[in-house]
């Protein structure tokens, strides 16, 4: 089966989704979706980074939350518009990642890992300490969500079915926008300098330049995933830039297997729906999720996805 | 800022700075010799201090409780390299990422631990009687129990330091450091090796959670606050340099200390300035070769 025809049953189950609410299963589980398909454009988002452009990141939670922030804020004080509030949102996680990468392009391995996760912390405690703009701990409540008017259709984003199509379309975007970039002349040079920085450099390939780029483009389609998170919330608080999350969304990436960004839906699925279940569960979920981060390392390095298929085996990290 | 004022502030960044030193210690050795940046540091220093808690409610003496702290944190350091890590580096010897993830889901696992067993309130470690209150040194008056804290982790500082520096055991440790393999060639158990100075940083990071914790409040997430501090010091110093870490943690206690002093609401902003002005200037750190990446 080719690739179009094998993902025809699951884009058609994710399309009609919010038509079960309320016969099949609860609003909860809609929401649940909405968190995996934020979490798995974050993941593919990075993957463009660490995956294809082997920029080990440890910060990318810096670029979800400044999209968030930036989102909710326009929300609040610009303009109740979806496209004002997750452009800035993209554009503010953009800016970031250029100032990261300005001072980060040269570093390498773990160093780079140091930068980035430093990075994500600045913000962090700038998100803590700035109450008057950010509400510091307690984080900034949202505004009127915005609505959306296209010809006779009217999408309510409070509606959580309304806002879950729009997530879906968006990240379904990203989605696109990442392979177009993985395909593209640019991306087939960034995965040279992954394999050998040295050979990519002699054969003219401007390494330096490859690399702020990615991490430009993976930190504007992470601001985007947090803009949408902003919004899906209607609420932000610096958990968003924690390195908790800089750590998760690796899990995910990693889950599912680095360098095939459809392995970030899978990772995403596994280990957001993991997580849900487990906070349910058990008021001690953060020692079951620590001993599956364990598990993962330890029995799947490779990520799942090519446990499945296992001709296409490369490297980890 | 007077005098006596400036001095207070000064010690109070050495007290900060050389508990530093401890934290630090294990995070540049184990990066040095390993490659790895160990994500559960901050987890094992938050086990030493409720290690102590635990101890000193059992026995009744906290000096009990900081001398068993680091000794049972240190054999848990230990099982951790010779069980999880040695394993999965031999694997993967290339993965900066795999190590990073380990120990990222260790910390968690032990984190929740933490609250399991201790609850995820904020508790307080005794100090022992005799070093309530505070002493007058000449014009300045100081807490008692940070001057202690102070001496303390100086003394056990100075003697990683004459172990590292003057000892056999602390020559292989630095060949195994410049160059593993070259050190595995010339007859050191690199693998041997690891075990030991995981396990001896893990004990440090637990002495200074005692103490620490005991100048403070102990909590399941006690440790993310200082291991950043000490992750910035080994970074300033240098990754893998012993050297750079000390100078890094003192450096790094005095803007801490003057920072919270003068500009209150922004100081660590400040802190995150200072590193990143270091890295601009030198992208491996005062002392950190660029060797290793």
């Amino acid at each position: 089966m080719s690739a179009p025809l094998r993902w025809t049953p699951v884009a058609l189950a994710l399309a009609l989704a919010p038509l079960g609410v309320g016969r099949v299963y609860s609003a909860y589980y809609l929401n649940l979706v909405t968190w995996i398909l934020i979490f798995a454009l974050f993941a593919a988002a990075l993957d463009l980074a660490l995956g294809y452009g082997g920029l080990v990141s440890f910060g990318h939670a810096g670029f979800f939350g400044i999209g968030a922030y930036a989102a909710a804020l326009a929300l609040r004080h610009v303009a109740p518009s979806l496209a004002v509030s997750l452009g800035l949102g993209i554009l503010a996680a953009a800016a970031l990642a250029a100032l990261v990468g300005w001072f980060a392009v040269r570093s390498r391995g773990v160093y780079l890992a140091m930068l980035t996760f430093a990075f994500a912390q600045l913000f962090y405690e700038i998100a803590v300490k700035w109450v008057a703009v950010t509400g510091g701990s307690d984080g900034l409540p949202g505004a009127a969500r915005p609505r959306l008017h296209a010809g006779a259709l009217v999408l309510d984003l409070a509606d959580k079915r309304h806002m879950y199509w729009v997530a879906l379309a968006l990240v379904a975007a990203g989605f696109l926008l990442a392979r177009r970039v993985v395909g593209s002349p640019f991306g087939r040079a960034l995965i040279a300098i992954r394999e050998s920085e040295a050979r990519a450099a002699a054969i003219g390939i401007d390494v330096d330049r490859h690399r702020r780029l990615a991490l430009i483009v993976s930190g504007a389609l992470s601001g985007m995933a947090g803009g949408l998170f902003a919004i899906h919330q209607n609420f932000v608080s610096p958990e968003l830039l924690y390195f908790a999350l800089s750590g998760e969304v690796v899990i995910i990436a990693l889950l599912g297997g680095l360098g095939t960004l459809h392995g970030a839906l899978v990772g995403a699925v596994i280990a957001v729906g993991i997580k849900e279940v487990l906070s349910t569960w058990t008021d001690n979920w953060l020692v079951f999720l620590g001993a599956l981060y364990v598990l993962c390392v330890m029995c799947f390095p490779q990520g799942l996805v090519r446990l499945a298929a296992p001709g296409g085996a490369r490297r980890a990290g | 800022m007077s005098p006596e004022a400036i001095l207070t502030q000064v010690l109070m960044g050495l007290t900060v700075g050389v508990n530093l030193v401890l934290v630090a210690t294990g995070l540049t050795l184990v990066f040095g010799m390993m490659g790895v940046i160990n994500f559960a540091h901050a987890a094992l220093f938050m086990l030493g201090a409720y290690l102590g808690l635990a101890t000193t409610a059992r026995l009744g003496s906290f000096w009990l409780g900081l001398a068993a702290a680091p000794l049972a944190i240190g054999a848990l350091g230990a099982a951790v390299e010779r069980g999880l890590l040695r394993p999965l580096r031999t694997r993967f010897p290339d993965s900066h990422l795999l190590p990073l993830l380990l120990t990222f889901g260790l910390g968690l696992f032990f984190e929740g631990m933490a609250k399991v067993i201790w609850g995820a309130d904020v508790v307080s470690l005794d100090k022992p009687a005799a070093l309530a209150g505070a002493v007058t040194l000449g014009r300045i008056t100081f807490p008692t129990y940070w001057l202690f804290a102070l001496v303390a982790a100086a003394a056990l500082a100075a003697l990683v330091w004459l172990v590292v520096e003057r000892t056999a055991l602390g020559l292989t440790i630095r060949a195994a450091t410049q160059d593993p393999t070259m050190a595995a060639v010339l007859g050191v158990d690199v693998a041997r090796l690891n075990t030991v100075v995981f396990g001896l940083g893990s004990a440090l990071a637990a002495a200074a959670g005692v103490i620490l914790g005991a100048m403070t409040s102990l909590s399941p997430q006690m440790g993310s606050g200082v291991v950043l501090d000490a992750f910035i010091a080994v970074v300033i110093g240098g990754l893998g340099s012993f050297t750079g870490a000390i100078v890094g943690a003192l450096l790094l206690g005095q803007v801490q200390s003057f920072g919270v002093a003068l500009f209150p609401a922004f100081h660590t902003p400040l802190v995150f300035l200072v590193m990143a002005v270091v890295l601009v200037l030198r992208p491996t750190g005062l002392f950190g070769g660029a060797r290793r990446t």
